[in-house]
């Protein structure tokens, strides 16, 4: 046990530090040091692929460089509010520091990402992530905001690694934990308050979690203190917990990075489902097979929101632009997929999915993309066994459709 | 005959031969129950656990073919059905898909635990 205990500890220093930005000396609005800013604020469940796709948006030349600043005190909902107030003229700005990511390598991003300071008065936000629907957060007036859906976020409830007690939770296992508490629910292993955690009413992904095992997102009931701002904050406590039995949630694009060296990641049974699913086909692959057929349904939309003029033109040419990129619709610089970037984040392109909902934790049904992608998913996921020779034409895929240098099946 | 329909018409007959229109609970048989929870509800709130909801799950605990027993359904209309407990056809509601044949399963299904489970294996209302 001791030894497995300093074992984890440097991990979960690592794991600190990676969630943790560094102090910032940079003003946010030095537009010479950060050219084309564009301020994010909203979900922290999807940092990590911010930051990704930062240091790439960081790394162009000429009109296509554009600057992440990312506010990251905000849940989803909380950002989608401040954008929103922008419409009704009562914006509201980012204050405190960001994270910016001028000069970093994308795929070995540092421990410790550095921040810039906003200025006194703040800098108005424009463009909010959000882990669900604009109209799904509370007093939100949708009217001008340009909703843009861009990659599937799944979630999961996670336990630390070391502790096996337990492989999967019941729906009504859930609602019974966060819809009572812990230690009156009595669902074993998780019967102390003190080791369930939960986010906020205004975090997308404890709204996703919500509509899932159907308790209100005010009403979880945990401890004040295990009411945590962001996903970095449940990851770490979770691990924290070490061999004792624990209960969070989280998305995967930040608990499969930490698979078996921090977290868990417990199997689901959704109400009325007859068997026990991961995200995955198995406890330790990373192919999203049961989300992407319909078997997992603990999962979101990611959606990229601007402000929209009365034509529904965007107002920020910038923002919107960084809307396109990660939904596609535009090129991302540096020759890479933004479908390729999604897969190695431990997310799914919307392309990969054959199911679809048009409302969190709604119902699924078929989808049928107008261009899928399947087998670039496939070869792109993180230990993907599948490989995928390059093509140009749809002559090298019998039959098939080159896309984006891949055959896929049509 | 496509084989859709010889599926359809097989568990018809096995169903016609085994089955209770009432009875969700008859592990190993394809059993009909309807109408199913997810489609009873689809603008459900979040707190509000049906009384099929209840049923279903305490199928599920029962060890039967649960929701895929409740639902173990041959539907014409929805151009699928359910064979020992899991959908097969074209998905049309939440059941279908969540027990869709073919999926990559976990583990082996467990009765689900806890102090606010009724005794018919659905939830106590949330308190207010």
């Amino acid at each position: 046990m001791a030894t497995s205990k300093a074992l984890l500890a440097p991990a979960l220093c690592a794991s600190a530090a990676l969630f943790a930005p560094a102090a910032g000396a940079q003003r946010c609005d030095d537009a010479a040091t950060f050219p084309n800013r564009v301020v994010i604020s909203g979900s922290t469940a999807i940092r990590p692929l911010v930051r990704r796709v930062g240091a790439i948006l960081a790394a162009a030349r000429g009109a296509e460089r554009v600057t992440l600043v990312y506010n990251t005190s905000r849940g989803s909902c909380s950002g989608v509010a401040a954008l929103a107030g922008a419409t009704s003229g009562a914006p509201q700005a980012a204050t405190g520091t960001a994270e910016v990511y001028n000069g970093l390598d994308p795929d070995h991003l540092p421990g410790a990402i550095p921040t810039c300071t906003m200025p006194a008065e703040g800098l108005a936000i424009d463009l909010a992530l959000s882990d669900v629907y604009p109209t799904e957060c509370a007093g939100v007036n949708a009217a001008r905001l340009r909703d843009t859906r861009v990659v599937v976020l799944p979630f999961e409830f996670i336990g630390p690694a070391l502790n096996a007690d337990e492989s999967g939770v019941d729906a009504r296992e859930a609602y019974q934990i966060y819809g009572f508490g812990a230690s009156t629910a009595g669902v074993t292993p998780w019967t102390l308050d003190a080791r369930v955690f939960q986010r906020s009413a205004s975090s997308g992904t404890q709204i996703t979690v919500a509509r899932a095992i159907r308790v209100p997102e005010g009403r979880f009931q945990t401890p004040t203190s295990n009411a945590l701002s962001g996903t970095g904050d449940m990851v770490s406590r979770v691990a924290a917990a070490m061999t004792t039995p624990a209960l969070g949630f989280a998305g995967t694009d930040a608990t499969n990075g930490v698979r078996g060296t921090q977290l868990r990641g417990l199997a689901y049974r959704h109400w009325g489902q007859r068997e026990f699913y991961y995200p995955d086909s198995t406890a330790a692959s990373f192919d999203k097979r049961n989300v992407r057929d319909g078997h997992y349904p603990l999962w979101g939309y990611e959606h990229a929101i601007v402000v929209s003029d009365a034509s529904g033109a965007p107002v920020n040419a910038a923002a919107a632009r960084v809307a396109d990129v990660l939904s596609g619709a535009a090129p991302l610089p540096g020759g890479d997929d933004i479908q390729r970037v999604y897969a190695r984040s431990y997310l799914v392109p919307l392309c990969a999915m054959e199911v679809s909902r048009s409302r969190d934790g709604g119902d699924l049904s078929l989808e049928q993309p107008d261009a899928p992608c399947p087998r670039l998913f496939e070869c792109s996921y993180p230990g993907a066994s599948a490989t995928c020779a390059p093509c140009t034409d749809n002559g090298a895929c019998a039959g098939g459709v080159c896309r984006r240098g891949v055959c896929e099946a049509r | 005959m496509n084989a859709r329909t010889g599926l359809l018409m097989a568990a018809l007959l096995v169903c016609a031969g085994a089955c209770n229109s009432n009875d969700d609970t008859d592990g190993g048989t394809i059993t009909v129950d309807v109408p199913r929870p997810d489609v009873q509800r689809p603008d459900a709130a979040p707190d509000d656990v049906t009384a099929s909801d209840v049923a279903t799950d305490a199928a599920v605990d029962a060890g039967a073919t649960g929701d895929a027993t409740s639902d173990a359904a041959v539907d014409a209309s929805d151009g699928g059905a359910y064979v020992d407990g899991c959908f097969v056809g074209t998905p049309v509601t939440m059941s279908d898909f969540l027990n869709r044949c073919g999926g990559a399963v976990a583990f082996p299904a467990r009765p689900a635990r806890g102090t606010r489970l009724t005794p018919d294996g659905g939830v106590q209302p949330l308190p207010m």
